[in-house]
């Protein structure tokens, strides 16, 4: 039966400044190794890895764009298409989480999503092996999530695989869950969406002891 | 099973169609052949020997290839029609078919019946009776006839069907049973003849769907009991009725009236007698045909020639342009610039030694013994740094006037280096300072936060208070300066520490360090340019290169025994390649235009190609390709190319091949085109062709593809084909001209 299914694709796009770990966040999840020689991102680049979400099988395939805002422009070539946004940062500079409005923005208005108020975006705060350098609390974090229609968020640590699973399964999910609502493009998914509460997500997986 | 092995191995399809079709009890033994596709049988008249084949199970497969199976259609059955077998008084009787097979060939056969029950009942005829039924049987192809005689008193009187071939031979005549069963045998003839043949006249469908022979017109000589047809079989050329003649129905009534007797070979009845039909058929047709081949012929010139206007416009508009047509000499026999050449360059200075230094560097590269030393040597005066005459390093004791300038020039450029360094040292400093305070700032409020509910907004960014609060006592340019400043250090830290550490150069903190000074002087000299992710990429070999083994001597004289004089010639040489390469940086216009040009030469470089191929290997970008790449109207499609013009290719090769492809574009830039680049772009797609065809890529398998290839590329290979491709349009070009 799940053999019949289509297969499906999701695309999902990482944004957030230079050097907060996208690239690395992509590789740990994918590849299950982390190494500290990755190059700045130029152009964009992907990965794609099959997921098992429930009885399905999905192949998502992750996005790394450059992270200075000056490539932004080439944006609107890459994230056409997407799933879902995941938005990371790193928890050591304030400055990079001070810039995730602009990444969000910047975002919805390049993919233009037909529903942007209901567009899946997936928050990861990076680098929290780092807790001595920490500069923002995951409270700062969660309120900033709350504000953007209850985005999930998740603390993780690509150096030490913190969370990162479980952050992208929750991303796949997200995902699927957009695409089986669109009827259009997947008529033959298995539907009644598995829409998870975002909530409930962030509450369950985002337990930092500060 | 497929359908070819169906058509490759038909003997066994074919024993079950027979087997199945059978109604004899008999079960057949399988022959080697057992249906021969086409009989060794053409037309049998008596008295012939054609006969020749063995006689046993041919026969029965022979009979059995009667039924309707895949490979023939069965249109028309009928069993006890007469032919008149010579000497004999009664006519035999036999079965009378006609056969479609899957060539749309139609065959009539007739087969005396006594075959027909050998077959069946194998023990019942003797060898020299079935030897006498084979030499009676008729088989005609249909189309190597001409004309059907139907003779038919009444629909009360038996009919007789004679057949004659384009050779004027006429078959014996088949007697049908009285009734309409010649009507029934043309009617299923006529279908079975479209669409390539037609009977003429046709037959007559007046009333519903019921065919009717046409109507005769006034007979004058034979008798008027008598109905006689003579029908014409008509080649149809596509699907125009043929305006052959008059449409006449009834052909002139026959001299020779039907004998079931020894009449067979009717000789003015020989369509050679009517030639001059026959002729103007002929030649009409061949007019229909080479007017058709007049049309597509010139369709294609046509269409062929649009294309290359299509392309001229496209070479005229945008590629005219990118390459100088003025023929450098060197090319195959150029030897690559060595420490012997370069120290006759240096010692000689002539600007012919310069156009054969370039020629050198373009062609071959920058090799030697020592192509590092060499290449730190000779890059300045490649890049254009200093001029040809100008002594980089000159002997010791030679204190010429022309000299001690040079020496001034680089020691100004040294201390220039060393100033800007401790300019922004200080502001390094400050930047420290408050990044410092900002963390504790940050953690003290981490630690301390209160529960404040209400005001998340305010929480979350509160810090954006505090660069307002400074500009209030200070709005001045400095405080404008320290930000932007801050900015770019952080960033210049963060692709510092990240850039090429897998190179053992950079796994030295020092050389590290050294490419962060040069990188922060460059971005502090060009504040408002600012940095942009990936020009570490594009300094880091030049650092590497100008790295300094042994310090030249007139630095020595100065007592300078830091990394410095290094880094000083690095920034120059970086500042002159970026003063281009900036072009192709984020929100500029040169990342368009290559795009943009790459795509032009995608489009054109099978016209060119084409008309150089006398000159090359014919490498064609097929219009599948361009298809791929050109999918759209605008150049995002090509992205996959994005960080190679953005870095000169730095990303997709490694050290060794990025330099042999910079000095090449150096070289280029001074003496064919300043694109080059364009072109090696360009040898790269060519390169993949055939992967990028076969595997179908889209937009992300490009781009996937590519960034799996950075730097395994062969550059050899890759810039020869860049060299021929910039050929190929020089030559074109001058054509233009």
């Amino acid at each position: 039966m799940s053999s019949v299914r289509r297969k499906a694709l999701l695309k999902v796009i990482i944004l957030g400044d230079s050097g907060v770990g996208k690239t690395s966040l992509m590789n740990v999840y994918v590849n299950k190794k982390f190494s500290n020689q990755y190059k700045a991102t130029i152009g964009a680049d992907f990965l794609t890895k099959e997921v098992h979400i429930d009885d399905r099988t999905v192949t998502l395939q992750i996005w790394d764009t450059a992270g200075q805002e000056r490539f932004q422009s080439l944006g609107v070539a890459f994230y056409r298409g997407a799933d879902c946004c995941v938005l990371a940062f790193d928890v050591t500079n304030p400055i990079s989480f001070k810039s995730l409005d602009s990444w969000r923005d910047e975002f919805l208005i390049q993919a233009s999503p037909r529903d942007p108020e209901h567009f899946p975006f997936v928050l990861l705060g990076n680098k929290v092996d780092l807790e001595q350098n920490r500069a923002v609390s995951a409270k700062r974090a969660q309120s900033w999530c709350q504000t953007k229609n209850n985005i999930p968020y998740y603390e993780v640590s690509a150096k030490e695989a913190l969370n990162v699973e479980a952050a992208f399964q929750a991303i796949a999910r997200d995902a699927l869950a957009r695409e089986s609502q669109d009827t259009s493009d997947f008529s033959d998914f298995a539907p009644p969406s598995v829409r998870l509460t975002s909530n409930a997500q962030s509450s369950g997986s985002s337990g930092c002891s500060c | 099973m497929g359908l070819e092995e169906q058509l490759g191995q038909p003997a066994p399809i074919t024993d079950e169609l027979v087997d199945r079709t059978s109604s004899s009890s008999t079960r057949m033994p399988v022959s080697p052949n057992p249906t021969p596709a086409r009989p060794p049988l053409s037309i049998v008249r008596q008295g012939s020997s054609i006969v020749s084949v063995d006689r046993g199970s041919v026969s029965r497969d022979y009979v059995y290839s009667l039924h309707h199976n895949f490979r023939t259609n069965l249109l028309y059955g009928k069993n006890n029609v007469c032919v008149a077998a010579p000497g004999e008084e009664t006519p035999i009787k036999g079965y009378l078919s006609l056969h479609k097979n899957h060539d749309g060939e139609i065959s009539l056969k007739w087969t005396p019946n006594q075959l027909m029950h050998a077959s069946s009942q194998p023990c019942s005829a003797n060898g020299k009776d079935v030897e006498q039924n084979w030499k009676q049987a008729i088989q005609i192809q249909m189309q190597d006839i001409i004309y059907i005689h139907l003779h038919q008193k009444d629909e009360n009187y038996p009919s007789t069907l004679t057949f004659v071939n384009c050779e004027g031979v006429q078959s014996a005549p088949l007697q049908l049973p009285a009734g309409q069963h010649s009507l029934v045998f043309l009617t299923a003839l006529e279908t079975g003849l479209a669409p390539s043949l037609r009977l003429d006249p046709p037959l007559w469908a007046g009333h519903g769907k019921e065919k009717a022979l046409p109507r005769l017109r006034k007979r004058s000589t034979a008798s008027p009991s008598m109905m006689d047809y003579v029908f014409r079989l008509v080649r149809i050329a596509g699907n125009d009725p043929i305006p052959f003649d008059d449409i006449e129905p009834p052909s002139p009534p026959l001299e020779t009236p039907p004998n079931t007797a020894n009449n067979c070979i009717s000789l003015p009845n020989s369509p050679y007698i009517m030639d001059t039909n026959v002729d103007s058929l002929i030649n009409m047709q061949m007019g229909k045909a080479c007017e058709s081949m007049r049309h597509q012929i010139l369709a294609r010139a046509f269409y062929g020639w649009l294309t290359y206007c299509r392309h001229l416009k496209t070479i005229r508009k945008h590629l005219l342009y990118l390459v100088e047509t003025n023929v450098v000499q060197g090319e195959e026999d150029a030897q690559p610039v060595d420490e012997e050449f370069w120290k006759k360059c240096r010692a000689e200075k002539t600007p012919e030694l310069e156009q054969e230094f370039l020629s050198r560097v373009y062609w071959k590269g920058i090799e030697g013994s020592n192509p590092k030393e060499l290449r730190r040597q000779a890059w300045p005066y490649l890049i254009g740094l200093f001029k040809w005459d100008e002594n980089q390093e000159p002997k010791t004791g030679e204190f010429t006037k022309k000299y001690r300038y040079n020496l001034v020039f680089k020691y100004i450029f040294l201390i220039n280096f060393r100033r800007e360094v401790d300019d922004w040292r200080v502001l390094e400093a400050e930047v420290r300072k408050r990044d410092e305070e900002a963390f504790i700032a940050a953690r003290a409020k981490k630690f301390s936060s209160p529960v404040r509910e209400c005001s998340i907004a305010s929480d979350v960014f509160e810090e954006d208070s505090r660069p307002e609060e400074l500009n209030k006592d200070e709005p001045c340019s400095s405080e404008i300066l320290l930000t932007t400043f801050t900015t770019n250090l952080h960033r210049i830290d963060k692709d510092v520490e990240r850039c090429d550490r897998n190179l053992f150069f950079f796994s030295n903190k020092e050389n590290l360090e050294s490419l962060r000074r040069v990188m922060i002087t460059y971005v502090r000299r060009n504040l408002d340019e600012g940095y942009v992710q990936g020009m570490c990429d594009l300094l880091a070999p030049l650092l590497v290169i100008f790295e300094d083994g042994n310090c030249p001597i007139y630095f020595v004289n100065c007592l300078i025994i830091d990394n410095y004089p290094s880094e000083a010639l690095t920034i120059e040489c970086f500042s002159i390649l970026m003063s281009r390469l900036r072009e192709n940086f984020p929100q500029r216009t040169g990342m368009d235009e290559c795009l943009s040009n790459l795509r032009s030469l995608i489009q054109v470089i099978r016209t060119i190609m084409l008309i150089n191929y006398q000159l090359f290997i014919l490498q064609v970008i097929d219009p599948q390709v361009f298809s791929l790449l050109s999918a759209s109207t605008d150049c995002t499609h090509l992205y996959f190319s994005y960080r190679w013009f953005l870095l000169d290719f730095k990303r997709e090769l490694s050290y060794d091949c990025t330099y042999k492809v910079w000095e090449t574009i150096w070289a280029a830039n001074r003496t064919f085109t300043p694109h080059f680049a364009l072109f090696f772009a360009l040898a790269i797609i060519t390169n993949y062709r055939d992967v990028i065809i076969g595997s179908q890529m889209d937009f992300t398998d490009m781009i996937k593809f590519f960034n799996e290839m950075a730097e395994r590329h062969d550059c050899t290979r890759l810039l020869q084909a860049a060299r021929l491709h910039i050929k190929a349009l020089q030559n074109f070009v001058q054509q233009l001209r």
